[in-house]
C-alpha cells in the first residue's frame, strides 16, 4: 500500500490510460536515430528503457523534456500533444507558450546533474518554485527544504554544490525535479557519471520515489537490477523502435526477441 | 563633397603601389616575428629561470606599450645613441619587434601543450636535447597553432598602417600623400580603409576555414 | 626659471589624464555596444546575426589608424563636424566593440549545453535562463580575455595623438621636439602606459577571483560568495 506522500500531490492515478505516447515518431542526426517509433507508457507506470549503447534511448528522454524536436510523428502527454498545438483549427508547430506550459507537467534528472554551480544547494531547488511557480522566497524555500529532506540533504542546504559529492549533488539534482511536481519525471542514466560507490545512496532515493509517489517515471538506465526491482515495465529498444515490452520478469527471464537475448547476455 | 570616379581611378596605381610596399613590409616584419616569437619562446619554455624571466620581460613591455611608441622609440631615440635606421628599416624592426613577442607567447603555448611525457620518452632512449626539440617537440607544437600566428599576421599587416607616420610611404602613407597634395581625402582614405579590410577579411576568412579543417583531422586536438 | 615639474612631469601628467579619459569613454561606449552586438550574434533571426557579423569583421578588419583618419577627414566633409575627443571615442569604442561582441559571445557559448538543459527541465523563461544561469556563468569566463581588450584599448589609445589630442603619447612627441633626450622621454611614457596596463590586469584579475564559481585556494567560499553578490546580485543568504 502507499504510504501518505508528501511532495506529489497531482494525483495520477495507475492505470492503464496512456500518460506518454510516441506516435510515428522520426529523429534523425547524422542517421535515423528514432525510426517511427510507437511507445505508450501509462499514467503511474515507471518503465525502463534498456538497450544498446548509442541506440538512440537517451533521445526519447530528450525528446519528451522539449530539448529536441522530433522529425515526424507525435509525442502525447496525457493526450495534448506536446510539439504541435491548435491554432485556427490547423494543427501547427508548438510555440515557446505552448512548450512551457506542458513543461508544467515534465521534470527531468541529467546523467551530469547539471546543477547550477553559483548557486547554493537551496536556491538550486527555490529557483523553479520562485521564477516558474511564483512562490514567494519564504514559501519556496520552506517546499525546497521539504524536498531536500525527501533525499536526506536538507542539512546541505547552505552549501554550495561543489561542497559536494556526486551522489549528494545527484540527490540535489532529483529535489530540484520533484519540488516542481511534475507528473512525469525523467531519468537519464543518472548513475552512470557516479563512482561505485555512490550509485547507492541515488538509487535509495529513486526507489522512495518509485514506490511511494504516482508521478509517471521514465529511466533509460544501465543497472539491470535495479530496472528489474522498480520496474512496471521494462522496454528493450533498439536500432530506433522498441523490441518488445513487458513486466521485468518476461523481459529478463523470459525475453522472446533474439535482439533482447543477445543483449542481456552481453550486459549480465 | 561627393564621390570623384575619374579621381579615384586615377590614384589606384599609387594605391596598388603602397599596396605592395605594406605587403612586402608585413611579409619581413611576419618573418621576424616568427623567428623572435619561436626563439623566445623556447626560451619561455626552458626550466633555467634567468632565460625564461628575461623572455617573459620581453613578451610583458612589448605587449604592454603602444605600438606607436615603440615606433617613436626606434626612430626617434636609437639616433641618439648613433644607430640611425632609415624610417622603412626602423619601421619594420619596431613591427618585427611588436609581432614576436605576440608570437612568443603562442609559441610558448604550443611547446607547453606538448605533453611531458613526450619528452621523459625521448630522455628514455638518450636522445640529445637539440633532437628532441627538432624532431619530436616542435613537430607537435607548432601545427596546432598555425591559425594563431596566421592571427598575428594579420594584426601585423593592419598595424603596418603605423609605419607611415614615421615617413614610410607604404598604403596608408600614399594615402596621407594623395590627400595633402589635391585635398581630397574622401577617395583615397575610403578606397585605403577597403584595401585593408579586404585583405585582412579574406586572411580571417581563410584561417577560419584552415581551424575547421584542422579540428576535423586532428581530434585528439580539440578540447570541448 | 623652468623646473622639472613645469617642464616635464606637469605635460606628461596632463597627458595621462587625456589618456585615461579616452580610454575610459572609449571602452565604456565599446563594451556597451559590444554586449548588445554579442546578443545579436546569437540572435534566432539570421537578419540580425548578419548585422553583428557584419559589423565584427568590419571593425576587426579595418586597421583603427585609418578608420580615425577616415572619420577626421572625411566626416567633416560629409557636413559631420565631431571635435577630436568625441571622433576618439566614437572611433575606439566602434573598433573596440567588435573584439568585445566576441569576447562576450565566446563567454556565454563557454557555459556548458547542460546548464541550459537543466534550467529549460524547471521550465525557466528563456529570459530568466540567460538572467540568472547563462549569464552570472558567462561572466567569470569573459572577464580575462576581457582584461586583456583592457590593455590593448589602452594601447590603442595612442592613436589619438595623431588627430592632435594632447594625450601622453603626443605630450611624449612634443616634448621630444622641444628638449631632445627622446630615450628618456618615451622610456617613461611607456612605463607610464605599463603601470596603467599593470592595474587594469590587476584589478580585472582581483574581480575575477572574487567572481569564479569555485573558489581556487586561499579565497574561503563564503568570501567568495559574498563578493560575487556584490558584483552580480546572486540572491544568496
Amino acid at each position: 500500500m502507499e504510504r501518505e506522500n508528501p511532495v506529489a500531490t497531482k494525483d495520477d492515478v495507475r492505470s492503464d490510460q496512456p500518460m506518454v505516447e510516441f506516435r510515428n515518431v522520426v529523429k534523425r542526426y547524422d542517421q535515423t536515430v528514432l525510426d517511427n517509433l510507437d511507445l505508450v507508457v501509462g499514467k503511474g507506470d515507471k518503465s525502463v528503457i534498456i538497450g544498446p549503447s548509442g541506440s538512440g534511448k537517451t533521445t526519447i528522454l530528450r525528446i519528451l523534456m522539449t530539448l529536441v524536436r522530433p522529425e515526424e510523428g507525435q509525442v502525447l502527454i496525457d493526450g495534448t500533444p506536446l510539439w504541435t498545438m491548435e491554432k485556427g483549427g490547423q494543427l501547427v508547430d508548438a510555440n515557446d507558450k505552448h512548450l512551457r506550459e506542458m513543461r508544467n507537467s515534465l521534470g527531468m534528472v541529467f546523467q551530469q546533474f547539471n546543477l547550477f554551480p553559483h548557486m547554493t544547494v537551496l536556491r538550486n531547488v527555490t529557483e523553479g518554485l520562485i521564477r516558474v511557480q511564483g512562490m514567494s522566497k519564504d514559501q519556496a524555500e520552506e517546499e525546497a527544504l521539504a524536498n531536500l529532506d525527501r533525499v536526506g540533504l536538507r542539512h546541505r542546504a547552505s552549501d554550495h554544490t561543489w561542497q559536494l559529492s556526486g551522489g549528494q549533488q545527484q540527490r540535489v539534482a532529483i529535489a530540484r525535479a520533484i519540488a516542481l511536481k511534475p507528473r512525469v519525471l525523467l531519468f537519464d542514466e543518472v548513475t552512470s557519471a557516479l563512482d561505485p560507490e555512490l550509485v547507492g545512496e541515488v538509487l535509495e532515493v529513486i526507489r522512495d520515489l518509485a514506490f511511494n509517489t504516482n508521478i509517471t517515471m521514465l529511466f533509460v538506465t544501465h543497472e539491470m537490477r535495479f530496472a528489474r526491482e522498480i520496474a512496471d515495465n521494462v522496454i528493450m529498444f533498439d536500432r530506433g523502435q522498441v523490441v518488445e515490452q513487458g513486466p521485468p520478469a518476461q523481459i529478463f527471464d523470459d525475453p522472446r526477441e533474439l535482439r533482447t537475448q543477445d543483449f542481456l547476455r552481453k550486459v549480465t | 563633397m561627393s564621390w570623384d570616379w575619374a579621381y579615384s581611378i586615377s590614384i589606384i596605381p599609387a594605391l596598388l603601389d603602397g599596396l605592395w610596399v605594406t605587403l612586402i613590409v608585413t611579409f619581413i616584419a611576419t618573418s621576424f616575428g616568427l623567428v623572435g616569437g619561436l626563439g623566445l619562446g623556447i626560451l619561455g619554455s626552458m626550466a633555467n629561470p634567468v632565460l625564461s624571466r628575461i623572455a617573459g620581460a620581453y613578451v610583458v613591455i612589448f605587449r604592454n606599450t603602444p605600438f606607436l611608441v615603440q615606433l617613436y622609440l626606434i626612430y626617434f631615440a636609437l639616433p641618439e645613441f648613433g644607430i640611425v635606421l632609415s624610417s622603412e628599416v626602423s619601421g619594420v624592426l619596431g613591427l618585427g619587434l611588436f609581432i614576436s613577442a605576440y608570437m612568443a607567447e603562442v609559441f610558448r603555448a604550443g611547446i607547453a601543450s606538448v605533453p611531458s611525457g613526450q619528452w621523459e620518452a625521448c630522455t628514455a632512449i638518450n636522445m640529445s636535447k637539440f633532437h628532441t626539440w627538432m624532431r619530436v617537440v616542435l613537430p607537435q607544437a607548432i601545427p596546432p597553432i598555425i591559425p594563431m600566428l596566421g592571427n598575428y599576421a594579420n594584426l601585423a599587416f593592419k598595424l603596418s598602417a603605423y609605419v607611415a607616420v614615421i615617413g614610410t610611404i607604404e598604403l596608408f602613407g600614399t594615402a596621407l600623400r594623395l590627400g595633402e597634395k589635391s585635398y581630397r581625402y574622401l577617395e583615397p582614405f575610403t578606397l585605403v580603409g577597403l584595401m585593408y579590410l579586404a585583405v585582412s577579411v579574406a586572411v580571417t576568412v581563410s584561417l577560419r576555414q584552415l581551424e575547421k579543417r584542422m579540428q576535423r583531422t586532428r581530434p585528439e586536438m580539440t578540447t570541448l | 626659471m623652468p623646473t622639472f615639474w613645469d617642464e616635464i612631469a606637469r605635460p606628461l601628467a596632463e597627458g595621462t589624464l587625456m589618456t585615461l579619459l579616452v580610454f575610459i569613454g572609449g571602452i565604456v561606449i565599446a563594451t556597451v555596444l559590444g554586449i548588445g552586438v554579442a546578443a545579436l550574434r546569437l540572435s534566432k533571426f539570421s537578419v540580425l546575426r548578419g548585422i553583428a557579423w557584419v559589423h565584427v569583421e568590419f571593425f576587426r578588419g579595418v586597421s583603427v589608424l585609418v578608420l580615425i583618419f577616415w572619420v577626421f577627414f572625411v566626416f567633416p566633409l560629409l557636413g559631420i563636424t565631431m571635435s577630436p575627443l568625441t571622433t576618439a571615442w566614437v572611433v575606439i569604442g566602434l573598433n573596440q566593440s567588435a573584439f568585445i561582441a566576441e569576447i562576450v559571445r565566446a563567454g556565454i557559448q563557454a557555459v556548458p549545453r547542460g546548464q541550459i538543459e537543466a534550467s529549460i527541465a524547471i521550465n525557466l523563461s528563456a529570459w530568466d535562463r540567460f538572467r540568472n544561469i547563462v549569464f552570472p556563468q558567462a561572466l567569470p569566463i569573459a572577464l580575462p580575455p576581457y582584461a586583456n581588450q583592457l590593455v590593448n584599448t589602452l594601447k590603442e589609445t595612442a592613436v589619438v595623438s595623431l588627430i592632435g589630442l594632447a594625450d601622453l603619447t603626443f605630450r611624449g612627441n612634443e616634448l621630444r621636439t622641444h628638449l631632445g633626450h627622446s630615450m628618456e622621454i618615451f622610456v617613461s611614457i611607456g612605463i607610464v602606459y605599463l603601470l596603467l596596463a599593470y592595474l587594469l590586469t590587476q584589478g580585472t584579475s582581483w574581480l575575477e577571483r572574487k567572481m569564479r564559481v569555485e573558489p581556487k585556494r586561499g579565497t574561503t567560499p563564503k568570501q567568495a560568495i559574498r563578493l560575487r553578490n556584490f558584483f552580480i546580485g546572486g540572491g544568496i543568504k
